[in-house]
């Protein structure tokens, strides 16, 4: 490489060296010394150890120095013209230069001075180049004569002849000529020197390449330029130009060349003069290339051509575009799966397989994109292909297979507008049940998903939609639960349900996303009840399908087909049909119990308990006492007998003398299910009873005693109704259906709270005018319940805790003292006052409580505070309370 | 010698495929734009005579280069003796934008230029006849980040031009050509010709009397 250097660096300064010379002596009017000196450093290109590279560099610097010497010609040919002296020293200088002694500098002294007079334009155009382009044969080193020829075709460019058709063809055969002649030479250099050197030679030729290229590059701008009448650049392209190169491509054989040369033509030629030539290029053409030439990449080029022709359609003017520009569009396709089918009995590789067809479905998408029959063309043939034919079936072509049937499947879902088309190419589906990769499928199944949920217009519009979808969804919701290593080894993230089955976080998510895929499903549509059975419809086919899944979609699934069925109630009433749906959602949730009743007993719960609620706001009271009939055997079998697992509580860090730290469960589902109760309105008053008296002994009857007072002293409330219920639906004209979600309605019903109607409870069928609202109350109830919480405190062993319930319970009775429980009387809290302070003070007394830092002077000092709070409050409330004004602090 | 002889100045066009460099050429030397994509193969130029501040005439040769590195296969050879280099991007390609530093450092790096530091270089950004939605967001700001930055900074004239629609085309190219005056003229005075790199590093098998040239 060195030497090479060297010898490169002699070249050039030899060339600098005389071209100084030259330029010397052409300054001093020594011309024929000048021609000396350049014919010294022409000589140079003689030289056989430069690759390729530096070879060009020696033409470069020869070709600055051509360039003084014609620039000085031409410059003293038109002084003498002007001064109308002979001129004829040109073509003597044609004649003259051809006495050189070696045939390279010859050629270049001969190409300079020719061109040089053929641009002064009184010479013999015709015959120098016919003479020039003859005389190059006679340079036979490729190298050589691929830079002399590159030479020539450099200096004539501008000076080809086309002022008429004459002019124009011979031009034409000239350029053709030069272009043939090259690629000649440059296939030749491959067989030059000894076999070893063979990746040497296939080097050098590449990079000898753009020189062979450059002919091509003339043809096309010649083609331009010519104007005539009856003359169009693509026809003239089509049966003259492109039949003769392409032959010369075809017959040349060698590799390099043809996927060389096929590139520039379709590089360098307009986009509608392929559109023309498509078909022959294909067939013809490409087809009939050396076998052992990758088709693809040329198939690649082609089609990206057309792809960008295509995006800058609306830039181009009529001119510009093929007449039937339209038509051809349309059997652009055509013309490339014919081509594919011709192709594919050529024992092609499985690569080049996937490369042609991802390309073909790139133009399918960018051509005609609501057009999915092209589709399912290449996935009916990829599924009655046999790949392996030749190569035998094995693992690793099968897997190479499906690898390529993957990525052919998740560009279109990627790209096409409308998914459930594509799903529902009968070959799509095809493809996909073939493969035996679960993870490819998964992949796939993923990117369906994902391209549902970026959707933002409705695409489930239809049952026959969501099998399209949900048979891709379902291998998702039936995904094998078993666990790969990483999991188990906790480098991936996994979660447990049910204490025995754990699950990845991945699976996890994918429900997740499938439940928003749910609450997407027609989210506009207003028929209500064909949302219900849609709902239906899936969880029966699909969602039931793994018991995992139903954990994780059927809260979901149970909330939607609920807040459905609450405006079809609103629309319907008491319909038959509603009422049977609402059996249907009942019946859902007893299913979810079934699998996961043991272990998320309370989320159950509270799914039951909006269902009670919405039941009860549309009036279904038969409907609302058994659904909580229901909760209450849900808190016997799993609760009571402590089996349901506190799904969300297991951290907390149980302080009995807080009564926000929720001591169980149990308790917390007593305070849940009371919450909700306590604004049932529509149950008989017998029923109600019953339900509330139940309620009240499950509280009493809780495993502590501070669960057991507070459980009671809570459901006090249930007796005593201080205010309308907020889930009450109103008789109201209009049904808002845009609405959906549970939030928004709560506001709304709020709103209208004022001018709402209740009705009379022990009446219910009588209703005829908005009147006073009924408030159950059962003063006698109230002061039961608090004087079992009291009992309960009182035998609290912990004389904190025992305090501390005896203050809650004081907060309970002056809430009832507001809202007017006779029962509860200034007495009654008066002695429940006194009674505190004296337990406080005893407290002291006793424990010897000083000691800032005792735990119980601490918390003898919280429970202290909160007793002032309390009775703070009572001073604040008498200023404005009549009732507080016997209460003595 | 009758009759001064013309300057030959020689510019070099680079730029990412398709920002237009052919286009802006052929806007320049022949009025001519076509929508046709053809990509550039190797490197070729085209000369044109003009006139500078009135009275000097010189003849700009103009090389377009292949974007794609595919079609530049025989090196970079014809750098060597530029006077002025012209870097293309094109107003709705961002990375286009971006490469120019690239290019740049390439151009300095093949060309072997005497004075790197201040060799003449000019941005010309292509096709502002698009959308004003498709050109790059906030494009004054990227480019002014790339002409003022302190390291390694292209801190040259910039145009705005459309092939196309032949806007700036003209003007543009009237500062690439005194530019280019410019800097052969600084290179004339000092008599570093590229050329003389060789002389210095002489062969002993030329005759020995290499000195005399320089009278």
């Amino acid at each position: 490489m060195n030497k090479d250097k060297s010898v490169l660096q002699g070249c050039l300064s030899t060339i600098s060296h005389q071209s100084n010379l030259m330029k010397q002596n052409l300054n001093d009017n020594n011309l024929l010394v000048a021609l000396k000196n350049s014919s010294n450093f022409l000589n140079e290109l003689r030289v056989n150890q430069l690759s390729p590279k530096q070879y060009y560099e020696l033409y470069i610097s020869i070709f600055d120095s051509l360039e003084y010497l014609c620039n000085h010609l031409a410059g003293s040919y038109n002084m003498k013209k002007k001064k109308n002296k002979d001129t004829s020293f040109l073509s003597d200088l044609y004649e003259l230069v051809q006495y050189s002694g070696n045939i390279v500098p010859r050629l270049y002294m001969m190409i300079a001075v020719g061109t040089t007079f053929i641009s002064t334009g009184d010479a013999p155009t015709e015959a120098i180049m016919k003479d020039m382009i003859e005389m190059c044969r006679g340079v036979q080193n490729p190298i050589r004569g691929l830079f002399l020829r590159y030479y020539l075709s450099q200096k004539i460019k501008d000076l080809l002849p086309i002022s008429n058709e004459h002019e124009f063809n011979n031009t034409v055969e000239f350029l053709i000529n030069n272009f043939i002649e090259m690629n000649k030479l440059w296939v030749r250099l491959q067989h030059q020197g000894h076999s070893s050197e063979r990746e040497l030679r296939y080097k050098e030729r590449k990079e000898l390449k753009i020189l062979v290229g450059s002919n091509l590059v003339r043809l096309s701008q010649i083609i331009d330029d010519y104007n005539d009448d009856h003359y169009s650049s693509s026809n003239f392209y089509m049966k003259k130009i492109f039949p003769i190169i392409t032959e010369q491509i075809i017959q040349c054989i060698d590799p390099l060349a043809q996927s060389y040369l096929i590139d520039v033509i379709i590089q360098i030629f307009p986009v509608n003069f392929h559109f023309k030539t498509l078909n022959e290029l294909l067939t013809k053409v490409i087809l009939n290339l050396n076998p052992m030439l990758n088709k693809s990449e040329l198939i690649d080029t082609l089609i990206d051509r057309f792809i960008n022709y295509n995006d800058d359609e609306i830039n181009l003017n009529d001119f510009e575009k093929p007449e039937d520009f339209e038509i051809l569009k349309k059997s652009l396709f055509d013309n490339f799966w014919k081509f594919y089918l011709s192709l594919v009995d050529k024992n092609l590789p499985i690569k080049e397989h996937s490369n042609i067809l991802v390309n073909y479905l790139k133009l399918s998408i960018n051509f005609d994109r609501d057009n999915y029959e092209n589709l399912n063309r290449i996935y009916q043939f990829l599924s009655e292909y046999n790949f392996d034919e030749n190569e035998g079936e094995n693992v690793e072509n099968l897997h190479e297979k499906e690898e390529i049937w993957l990525n052919l499947l998740i560009i279109p879902i990627r790209n096409f507008e409308s998914i459930i088309n594509l799903l529902n190419l009968p070959f799509f589906s095809e493809i996909f049940n073939k493969l035996t990769n679960k993870s490819y499928q998964k992949t796939i199944c993923l990117e369906i998903l994902n391209k549902l949920l970026d959707a933002e217009d409705i695409i489930i519009t239809s049952t026959d939609d969501i099998d399209i979808v949900f048979k891709y969804l379902l291998v998702l919701i039936k995904e094998s639960t078993e666990l790969n290593i990483s999991t188990k080894m906790g480098i991936t993230k996994s979660f447990k349900i049910n204490d025995n089955k754990t699950l990845t976080n991945d699976f996890l998510t994918n429900q997740n996303k499938i439940c928003k895929i749910l609450s997407k499903l027609n989210h506009k549509s207003t028929d209500f009840s064909n949302k219900v059975s849609d709902l239906i419809y899936i969880k029966k086919k699909y969602l039931s399908k793994n018991i995992s899944s139903i954990i994780l979609t059927y809260p979901t699934l149970i909330q939607l087909i609920l807040n459905n069925l609450r405006f079809l109630g609103m629309i319907r009433k008491s319909d038959i049909k509603v009422v049977n749906q609402f059996k249907g959602l009942s019946m859902i949730l007893d299913e979810l119990y079934e699998y996961h009743g043991d272990y998320y007993s309370d989320l159950i719960v509270s799914l039951y308990l909006n269902l009670a609620i919405v039941c009860d706001s549309l009036n279904l009271s038969t409907l609302t006492f058994e659904i909580f009939n229901k909760i209450f055997i849900i808190f016997e079998e799993k609760l009571i007998l402590g089996q349901g697992s506190p799904s969300n509580l297991l951290n907390i860090n149980n302080d009995p003398h807080n009564s926000l730290n929720y001591n169980s469960i149990q308790y917390q589902t007593i305070v849940t299910v009371v919450n909700k109760l306590y604004f049932v309105r529509n149950l008989s008053k017998d029923d109600y009873q019953s339900l509330i008296t139940k309620v009240t002994l499950y509280g009493s009857k809780l495993l502590k005693k501070q669960d057991q007072c507070r459980g009671v002293f809570n459901c006090s409330h249930l007796f005593w109704w201080t205010e309308p219920s907020p889930y009450q639906v109103e008789d109201s004209e209009e049904k808002d259906e845009e609405e959906s979600k549970e939030t928004k309605e709560t506001e709304e019903t709020k709103e209208t709270e004022e001018t709402k109607e209740t009705e009379d409870h022990e009446e219910p069928e009588e209703i005829v005018e908005p009147k006073e609202k009924y408030l159950f109350k059962d003063d006698k109830r109230v002061l039961e319940c608090l004087q079992k919480s009291l009992r309960t405190a009182d035998s609290c062993i912990d004389p904190y805790l025992s305090n501390q319930l005896f203050i809650e319970i004081l907060n309970k009775c002056l809430v009832f003292e507001i809202y007017g429980n006779e029962m509860i009387t200034a007495n009654y809290i008066n002695r429940l006052i006194e009674l505190i302070k004296t337990n406080l003070d005893n407290l002291v007394d006793t424990n010897n409580l000083k000691d800032n830092d005792d735990k119980e002077f601490k918390l003898y000092v919280e429970i202290k505070s909160f007793f002032n709070r309390t009775l703070t409050f009572i001073e604040q409330q008498k200023e404005d309370e009549e009732r507080f004004l016997d209460i003595e602090t | 010698m009758s009759g001064r002889k013309k300057t030959l100045l020689k510019v070099i066009i680079l730029g990412d495929s398709g920002v237009g460099k052919t286009s802006l050429m052929q806007q320049f030397v022949n009025n001519k734009f076509s929508h046709q994509y053809k990509a550039t193969i190797g490197a070729d130029f085209l000369t044109k005579d003009i006139t500078i501040d009135g009275n000097k005439q010189v003849t700009l040769q103009i090389w377009d280069t292949a974007g794609q590195e595919r079609f530049q296969s025989l090196g970079v050879a014809f750098y060597r003796g530029a006077d002025c280099c012209v870097l293309c991007y094109d107003v709705t390609n961002e990375k286009s934008l971006n490469n120019l530093s690239s290019w740049k450092d390439e151009f300095l790096v093949q060309s072997n230029v005497s004075n790197p530091q201040d060799f003449p270089f000019i941005i010309i950004g292509n096709k502002i006849d698009v959308d004003e939605n498709k050109k790059i967001s906030s494009l004054s700001k990227k480019l002014n980040n790339i002409t003022n930055n302190q390291l390694g900074g292209l801190n040259y004239p910039v145009f705005e031009t459309s092939a196309k629609d032949a806007i700036n085309v003209e003007s543009a190219f009237e500062v690439v050509a005194k530019m280019a005056l410019q800097q052969e003229e600084l290179n004339d005075a000092n008599g570093n010709d590229v050329s003389d790199d060789y002389n210095d590093a002489i062969n002993i098998h030329l005759e020995g009397d290499s000195g005399n040239c320089a009278c």
